[in-house]
Parts: C-alpha cells; sequence; structure tokens
C-alpha cells in the first residue's frame, strides 16, 4: 500500500523517550539538542538555539558561582549640580556628570523659567550677616541631596513679603515642594530665609531665619523637619532664643549620637556660642547641653567623627579660630588651635582677620576635613587651607598660597562617587573679589580645582541628581 | 558587581570575610538589599552601590560598668545593655547585633548615669545603641545612640518619662553557615550547615534579627545527611524539601509556625534547581522535574523524559545536586544546567517549554562550560537570561548562531523510527522531501538510518538551507525510518518546518 508520509509537526512536539519508538507519536523527537521550538514569530518550526555572546567585557575574577540582581538599579547618569548665582537675572544651576572633569552645563530643570534656582546669597547676607564682606561663611547650606533628589532653598520669593520656599529637583522636573510658615511675630510678614539644610534620620532638617538683627542679638529661628516624600513641614522644638537665653538661635544643624542638634550664633563673632539637642518626636523641647560648661565661638559648621561632635568655629581679628569638640561625656575641649605658622610649606599667614574660621567639615574615608580661611585685618591676603585629622592629629593637606586662586572660603561638601567635593562661597551681594571654586579629591592628600569651566559665580548649593 | 552595561566592579569585602570559589553563591532579595550565603564565609548584604556588609554585626562581648560620678538629673537603679548598628547614609537602620552581656546595676541619685567599658566592634559599624531600664525595671529601652566605633564611655541623665516605651527588639545573629537562604513574607529564611535540619527565620521586616527561638525542625532530623535540601517559596506559600519530602510551613506568626508533610517521596534534589515562574515552581527531584502550583505538586518529566533523569545514559545522577534551574522568561522556558554522563561539570541543557509542556535538549555548547544560570536586568530594564561560565563571564542569547565569537552551535535532531502504522510490514521509503525555511546559506546533513530498530546511519544526505523546498534522495528499504538532522556551521541558522516521505509496502517478512 503506497502512501506519502508527512511530519510538519517536528517543532511541536519536542523529546519523547519514555514510550517505544511504535508507540511515539510522529513528530516526537528522539534528541533535539540546540533545537527548540522558537515560538517568536515562527511558531511550529524547529529551529537552531540562539547562540550565546558574552555580555561583560572583561572576565570577572573565577568562575560565575552565582548571581543576584540588585533590586535597585544603581543609577546610570548621575548628575552633579552647582546652585549658579551671578545676579537676580542670571540664576540657574551648572551640571556635570563627569565631576567637572572635562565639561559643565549651565540650565536647569526641564521646565526652568527663573524660578527653579537656589536661593541667593544676599538673600542671607544683606538681611542677616551684619552687611560684612568677611562673613562668607554664614552663606548656610541650601540644598541636600536625599535619595537621588535634590532638595534646596528656592529663589522665589522676596524677602519679608512672600514665604521662602523649598524645592525638589530630580534631575528632570523641579517641583516646588514647601513654603515656610509666616513669622510668627507679625503674622503677615515671612521668615527671611531658609539657612542651613541637613538630610538625617530619614528627614530633611532645616534652620530659618525669621528675622531681627544679627548684630543686635533679636534674631528669631525656627527648625522644621521636612518629610521628603509629602513635603510636610513640621516645627521642632519652640522657637528661638528659648528662655532663658533671650539672644542666641541656631545657625547650623548635626544629626548625632541619636539626636538633633543646633549650634548657634548671633551677637557677634566672639559671642559665645550655645548647643541644644532634641529628639524630634520624643522630647517636647530642645535642651540646652552646655549652659554650664563649654561654650566658645560662632560655629559656621559641625561633624560627627569617631563618636565625638566636631564644632568649626570663627574668631575676630586678632585671634585664632578653634576646631572644637564634645565628647560623650559631655565635655567641651578644644581640639585643635589655628596657627599662623603651621610649619612645612604651608604659607604662613600675617595675621588673623575679622572672621577667619572653619566653613565646612565632611568625614572621608575614615578621616576629617575641616576648611579654613583668613582674610587678614588690612584685607590685603586672602589664605585658605584644608586640614586633616585622623582621629589622633591634625595636619594640613591643601594650602593654596595667599590670594592663589583657591584661597576661599570652602563652605558646603559633597561627597559622590568616592570623592570629595567642596564648594567655596560666592562673592558677597554678587561682587567683590571672590570667585567660585571647586575643589575635588579621591584620597584626600591630591586636591584639584575641577572648576575652570565654571561661570564665576554659584550659590552654596551643591548636590546629586539622577537623570 | 556588574552594572546592567556589563561593567565588572571589584567589590571591597567586610573585614575578614572571603569567598569560596568552590561554592555557589545563594541569595535572597530583602527590601533594597540583597542576602548573600554560602561562598562568604558569613552572611553578608549588598546595596545598589556595592556596599558589602556583614549581615548582623556580632554582639558586644564585654560586660560594660555603671556609675554616676557626675551631678545630673537622673535617679534610680538602673541596667544597660549594648548593641553595634550599621545605618544607611539616611539613618536607617541595615543591620543591629543582639544585645551584648548586662551590666551589674547601679543605684544613682541626682547623677549623670555613666556606662563605660564599651565594646567595640570588630565589624564595620556605625555606631552604638545603648538600652537600659526604667529605675528597677527589667525591659530594656532605646536609651542613646552613639555614633561611630571609638567611643567607650558616655553618660546621660534622661528621665524615664522621656525613654521611648518600645521596647528593645528582637534580635539575633544568624548562623554563619548559612547555605540556604530565602524570602517569604518579608523574613529571610535559612539553613545553616550545622542545623541542617533546622529552617531559621528573621524577625519580621528586619533581615538581620535571627532570634535564637526562631527554628523549625523540618522532617525528621538526622534521617540523611543532607537534611533541608531547598526552599520554595511562592505568593503565600513556603516548603521546605527534604531529598525526599516536602514540608509546608503553616501559620501566620512564629508563635504558630510549624512544617507540615505534603508529600512523601518527593523531595528536593537541588536547592539551585527552584525557580519560580507565574507562582508556578520548577525544579529538580532525584527522578525527574515537579512543579507546584495552586494545582499541587505534579513531575512534569514523566511519559516524556523521566529517562533523562532515573537512568545514567544520559545525565551524571550523583551530581544532581548541584544541578542549577533558570527561567527564561522570553520564550517562556524552564532551563537546567545538568553534568552529562561521566562529567563532573555543568556542561548540559535541557528546557521545558512551559507553553505546551514539551521537552527539548540536552543542549550543549563548546564554546564555554556553564557554572551558572539565571536572569538579569539591562540597561533598558529588561530580563535577559545569562549563563555564567567558568571563565568568569557572563553569556546572553544573542540571534546570530555563534557562541562566543566564532563557535558554531551542534544542531542535532534525531527523529522517532517511523513505521507508517505498520511496523511489522518491510516497506520501500522513497525520496524524501524536506522543507524549510529558506536561509542565506548553510547545508544542513540528513542521516538516514533504514531497516530494523538498531539500523545502522546510512549514506548521509546534503540539503541545502537556501532552497525552502528540496527533493532529496530515496532512503531504501526497511521497516523503520529514522531521520538526523545536523548542523555545526557558526553564524547560519537552520528551521524546520517540516519533511515528507514517499513508501510503498513490499511485504510481510
Amino acid at each position: 500500500m503506497p502512501g506519502r508520509f508527512t511530519a510538519y509537526n517536528v517543532g511541536k512536539l519536542g523529546v519523547s523517550i519514555d514510550k517505544t519508538e511504535i508507540d511515539r507519536t510522529d513528530g516526537e523527537l528522539s534528541k533535539a539538542q540546540n533545537a527548540i521550538r522558537d515560538p517568536l514569530g515562527v511558531d511550529g518550526g524547529l529551529r537552531k538555539r540562539p547562540g550565546l555572546t558574552k555580555v561583560n567585557a572583561s572576565a570577572a575574577a573565577g568562575a560565575i558561582q552565582g548571581t543576584a540582581a540588585i533590586p535597585l538599579t544603581k543609577p546610570t547618569t548621575r548628575k552633579i549640580v552647582a546652585g549658579r548665582y551671578v545676579s537676580d537675572t542670571d540664576t540657574g544651576w551648572n551640571t556635570t556628570t563627569d565631576g567637572f572633569a572635562t565639561s559643565v552645563t549651565t540650565g536647569g530643570p526641564s521646565d526652568y523659567a527663573g524660578s527653579a534656582e537656589p536661593r541667593a546669597s544676599d538673600k542671607v547676607w544683606t538681611n542677616l550677616a551684619n552687611a560684612s564682606n568677611r562673613q562668607y561663611q554664614f552663606v548656610g547650606n541650601a540644598g541636600v541631596t536625599y535619595r537621588n533628589r535634590f532638595y534646596y532653598a528656592g529663589n522665589d520669593y522676596t524677602v519679608g513679603t512672600t514665604a521662602p520656599t523649598i524645592h525638589v529637583w530630580d534631575g528632570t522636573r523641579d517641583v516646588l515642594l514647601a513654603r515656610i510658615p509666616n513669622n510668627p511675630d507679625t503674622g503677615a510678614s515671612q521668615a527671611s530665609a531658609i539657612l542651613n539644610m541637613i538630610a538625617a534620620n530619614g528627614s530633611i532638617y532645616l534652620t530659618t531665619y525669621d528675622g531681627g538683627s544679627y548684630a543686635g542679638n533679636t534674631v528669631k529661628a525656627r527648625v522644621f523637619q521636612l518629610l521628603p516624600e509629602t513635603g510636610q513641614l513640621i516645627q521642632i522644638g519652640s522657637r528661638f532664643p528659648i528662655t532663658p537665653e533671650t539672644a542666641r538661635v541656631p545657625y547650623n544643624l548635626i544629626w548625632w549620637n541619636g539626636r538633633l542638634w543646633a549650634r548657634t550664633y548671633t551677637g557677634g563673632v566672639t559671642a559665645t556660642a550655645r548647643t541644644y539637642v532634641i529628639r524630634p518626636g520624643l522630647d517636647l523641647d530642645w535642651t540646652m547641653d552646655n549652659l554650664t560648661g563649654g561654650g566658645s565661638r560662632t560655629t559656621a559648621c559641625l561633624a560627627s567623627f569617631q563618636g565625638e561632635l566636631y564644632m568649626g568655629c570663627l574668631n575676630g581679628s586678632g585671634s585664632a579660630a578653634l576646631i572644637e569638640k564634645r565628647n560623650t561625656t559631655g565635655t567641651y575641649s578644644t581640639s585643635y588651635t589655628t596657627l599662623l605658622n603651621e610649619g612645612g610649606s604651608v604659607p604662613t599667614m600675617s595675621d588673623f582677620g575679622d572672621y577667619n574660621g572653619y566653613g565646612t567639615m565632611a568625614v572621608f574615608k575614615d578621616n576629617l576635613y575641616a576648611t579654613y580661611f583668613n582674610l587678614n585685618a588690612a584685607a590685603t591676603n586672602r589664605y585658605g587651607r584644608i586640614y586633616q585629622y585622623n582621629g589622633s592629629s591634625w595636619s594640613v593637606v591643601f594650602y593654596p598660597a595667599a590670594n592663589a586662586a583657591t584661597a576661599m572660603p570652602f563652605v558646603t561638601s559633597l561627597i559622590h562617587n568616592s570623592t570629595l567635593y567642596l564648594l567655596s562661597a560666592p562673592a558677597y551681594n554678587g561682587s567683590g573679589t571672590l570667585i567660585n571654586v571647586i575643589l575635588s579629591t579621591t584620597d584626600g592628600a591630591t586636591w584639584s580645582d575641577v572648576s575652570s569651566a565654571l561661570d564665576n559665580s554659584s550659590c552654596s548649593a551643591l548636590g546629586v541628581v539622577t537623570s | 558587581m556588574m552594572d546592567t552595561s556589563g561593567t565588572l566592579t571589584t567589590l571591597t569585602l567586610p573585614t575578614g570575610v572571603t569567598i569560596d570559589p568552590a561554592r555557589i553563591m545563594r541569595a535572597a532579595i530583602f527590601g533594597k538589599y540583597v542576602v548573600l550565603v554560602n561562598s562568604p564565609t558569613r552572611p553578608l548584604t549588598v546595596d545598589s552601590e556595592g556596599v558589602v556588609r556583614v549581615l548582623c554585626p556580632r554582639a558586644p562581648r564585654t560586660i560594660i560598668t555603671l556609675s554616676g560620678p557626675s551631678a545630673g538629673g537622673l535617679s534610680g537603679t538602673f541596667l544597660v545593655k549594648q548593641s553595634f548598628r550599621i545605618l544607611d547614609a539616611d539613618g536607617n537602620v541595615i543591620a543591629e547585633s543582639p544585645l551584648g552581656p548586662v551590666s551589674p546595676n547601679v543605684t544613682i541619685s541626682a547623677k549623670l548615669l555613666r556606662v563605660a567599658g564599651l565594646d567595640l566592634s570588630a565589624d564595620t559599624i556605625s555606631g552604638t545603641r545603648l538600652y537600659r531600664t526604667i529605675t528597677n525595671g527589667s525591659t530594656y529601652l532605646p536609651w542613646i545612640d552613639l555614633d561611630g566605633n571609638t567611643q567607650t564611655t558616655i553618660e546621660d541623665d534622661l528621665s524615664d518619662a522621656l525613654l521611648t516605651t518600645l521596647a528593645a527588639p528582637l534580635l539575633g545573629e544568624p548562623p554563619n553557615d548559612l547555605t540556604l537562604v530565602a524570602d517569604y513574607k518579608a523574613r529571610v529564611w535559612g539553613v545553616s550547615a550545622t542545623e541542617i535540619d533546622t529552617l531559621r527565620f528573621t524577625d519580621a521586616s528586619r533581615m538581620y534579627a535571627w532570634p535564637a527561638a526562631y527554628g523549625l525542625i523540618i522532617g525528621r532530623p538526622g534521617s540523611d545527611a543532607r537534611g533541608v535540601t531547598g526552599i520554595i517559596a511562592r505568593k503565600n506559600e513556603l516548603v521546605a524539601g527534604r531529598r525526599d519530602a516536602l514540608f509546608q510551613i503553616v501559620g501566620q506568626v512564629p508563635s504558630d509556625f510549624a512544617s507540615v508533610k505534603i508529600k512523601d517521596g518527593i523531595g528536593i534534589a537541588s536547592a539551585d534547581s527552584i525557580r519560580v515562574h507565574r507562582d508556578v515552581a520548577y525544579w529538580l527531584g532525584e527522578d525527574g522535574v515537579y512543579t507546584w502550583s495552586d494545582a499541587g505538586v505534579h513531575p512534569i518529566s514523566d511519559g516524556k523524559v523521566r529517562s533523562w533523569f532515573n537512568t545514567d545514559t544520559y545525565f551524571n545522577r550523583s551530581r544532581f545536586r548541584y544541578a542549577i534551574g533558570r527561567i527564561d522568561p522570553l520564550l517562556n522556558k524552564y532551563q537546567l544546567l545538568l553534568s552529562a554522563t561521566g562529567s563532573s561539570t555543568l556542561d548540559r541543557w535541557v528546557e521545558l517549554d512551559i507553553d505546551d509542556q514539551t521537552w527539548w535538549g540536552p543542549h550543549k555548547t563548546a564554546d564555554f562550560t556553564p557554572t551558572w544560570a539565571a536572569s538579569i536586568l539591562d540597561s533598558n530594564g529588561v530580563v535577559v537570561p545569562v549563563f555564567g561560565s567558568s571563565t568568569g563571564f557572563l553569556y546572553k542569547d544573542q540571534a546570530t548562531r555563534t557562541d562566543g565569537t566564532a563557535t558554531g552551535i551542534d544542531f542535532d535532531v534525531d527523529t522517532k523510527f517511523h513505521d507508517m502504522n505498520s511496523p511489522a510490514i518491510e516497506k520501500h521509503f522513497s525520496q524524501l522531501t524536506l522543507l524549510s525555511k529558506i536561509q542565506g546559506a548553510g547545508t544542513l546533513t540528513i542521516t538516514p538510518k533504514v531497516g530494523a530498530l538498531n539500523a545502522s546511519a546510512g549514506t548521509a544526505i546534503s540539503a541545502s538551507m537556501t532552497a525552502g523546498r528540496e527533493r532529496l534522495r530515496r532512503l531504501g528499504n526497511g521497516r523503520f525510518c529514522q531521520l538526523n538532522f545536523r548542523h555545526t556551521t557558526a553564524a547560519q541558522d537552520v528551521e524546520l518546518y517540516g519533511y515528507e516521505v514517499v513508501w510503498h509496502e513490499l511485504g510481510e517478512r
């Protein structure tokens, strides 16, 4: 009996070896090495399997013995952003994706229209800093990075008329997140500025300047907690000054040993500063930590290092600035006293000018770094230094010549991609002799000025966004 | 660590931790961290920045000293304990060690309570947390957080009233030699090499807290040398398997967790073969591949390829415990790396087409020796199935039918022995007609076997892959006819739509 046998199902039935040859269905295979049913547009065909090609160009060290997909994919592009301020009509951002190594672009959020920019330094200086062009360190830290978003004090308000704003920029979109509540003294009058912002404890904390005179000891101020996800603002403790104090209000903040600490200013650079502490959500109000012991000069920066609280202080003309610390049993002491002559190749300073002192501190690769600036009394020489503390001794690791381009008051720090960046304070009122500088280091020993492409003016806002 | 673009970064291990290159690394994803066990000498976590940390710092070891030398506002009798903590940049707790030994109590009056002799951790930690009791109390409440790992003394007079009322959490160190790990219902579950019959688990939502009492005996302790061989976690069910039985974990909270045997005689041969896809678990048992779904546990290799798994013809069954499974979500397949008979490497793989439950393979490649199989995400967030190799590379599919850059793929297919429904009758198998997808180039070798079921291979036939349809020579006389299709040239594809054979009976002899 003649016939024609057809098998057009060879790509559908796969391997079947448990039945006898006689019992098997035509189309079932005895072996299908490197053959597959390819359902992607060719269903029914018996096809050679796809080839295999390397994913990684360079080999891992040894055999691949397991993989695990980390659920939060590392963003492929992170952009460092530095606030930019030339004038009220020339503002925005400097941005870079390579650590300022080759290029900087200006611009901002995609819907940037002049409103999404960090607050200008003169909003702080004009109203707070006694109109002294020596008070560079009082520019504050106007922005923080929190989970790849940059939260910053906005510039879209008028001092005394409208409320200071807080924006969040995710690298693409800028959103007005919150406004500082009115100054309770005057009702309709607004707070003047956001001074400092820190990210800690799953929140952002910030200090405000509500009004009053710095030199006259009449400043009022508050501390707020900002919930980053919702934009909710929660006042932390009473408004400053808190009885029995009548003048001192907080400038900068730090989260240390499970509590929020604030360090005061006002009364002039040589006035004794106080330290306040609170546990947000638990304590009803701030507790003064050093009413009877310790206390020192106005403090521009704080850092937690090896379990102790370090305070970078300022001092008046003719007096050396100190770095103080509080240990875990509440004792305040001087960790370091600045010397005019630090020895070695460090340029010797002629004298200590008014407001000489430390602008920012950062813990980087197990060392504490503190930036120092001194404009001598005659205002003829600028000196800048970066000090390093390894837990036992202080040393100077960066010391440009007097009046060098990098002899600047650095006031903001950022650690990104195993690199420490330091941003200098902008020129007072957008003018003066200072220019904007960003220093970077990967090891704490070699420092690079990576600001050559900057456009000569920036605010004290430095962060990282994803885009 | 490899980023989504395939760029490798060497991670830094915590001090004192090494990787055993001979062991498979096993992982569980918990929140934004990956918990790694088995190959590290201590359980580890890795975050998206590539920071590697110990899963849990070792607990403080020394007894701390309490005193009240300074004036303050605290009065009463107190006890204090210490823990070590690891925090992220935002202050969230990544890990906290168990509490250290209790201090001898101290009674003070209007003093600061001073703690001295704090232990310093040998691990990299963010700080220490101190817990204390209220006066004459026994519950430890969070008291002070101490940053860093250098301070051994602190004092404070925070009143009892201002202590948080939330007691110290349940804590515990994970077994140092965890070999299995899984994530289920906000807990990490694992089995150690020391307690092979016990399924340990963490406190809820805290991957680092392994209370000593949180463990379930699975099956009969000591009944075999392997103990628990795998953990399967589906949407709302958890199973721990031994080599010959499956146990479901029931209960909602630790106090009523229990293991209930659900299958006897069906177990898990390889922990690394377990993969869950669309809420169906697939794994290799000792006699075949099984699935577990809402419909229950079923063997899916029986009736088709059971012989692959219960004979020594195809695979080295003594190495089933090292088999590794993979889901290819693009082609909807479960793939299983195995060792060929006589081999001690994972040099073969078979695959189940989940859509139509057909089996394919055994496959192989001459370009590299697979050591691992999994899926990763590419830079666009698309899932990419990959093989790991002994040379340190991951391999993914490519459309070009070449392995690596130049290695051809050995396409080798045997049909059944066709008998035209008359296996007892001698037949003449005339011309073979092959229909295939038209390729740009290539020649397929067809080797017929015509005769009885033990017929020898006949003269090979060459078929062009550029023709689409090709009529080939007569095959010969016999009761059966089997065809072998083979193609090994690199960068050439083969796709067969089918074939026809004209035949007629010669008669029954």
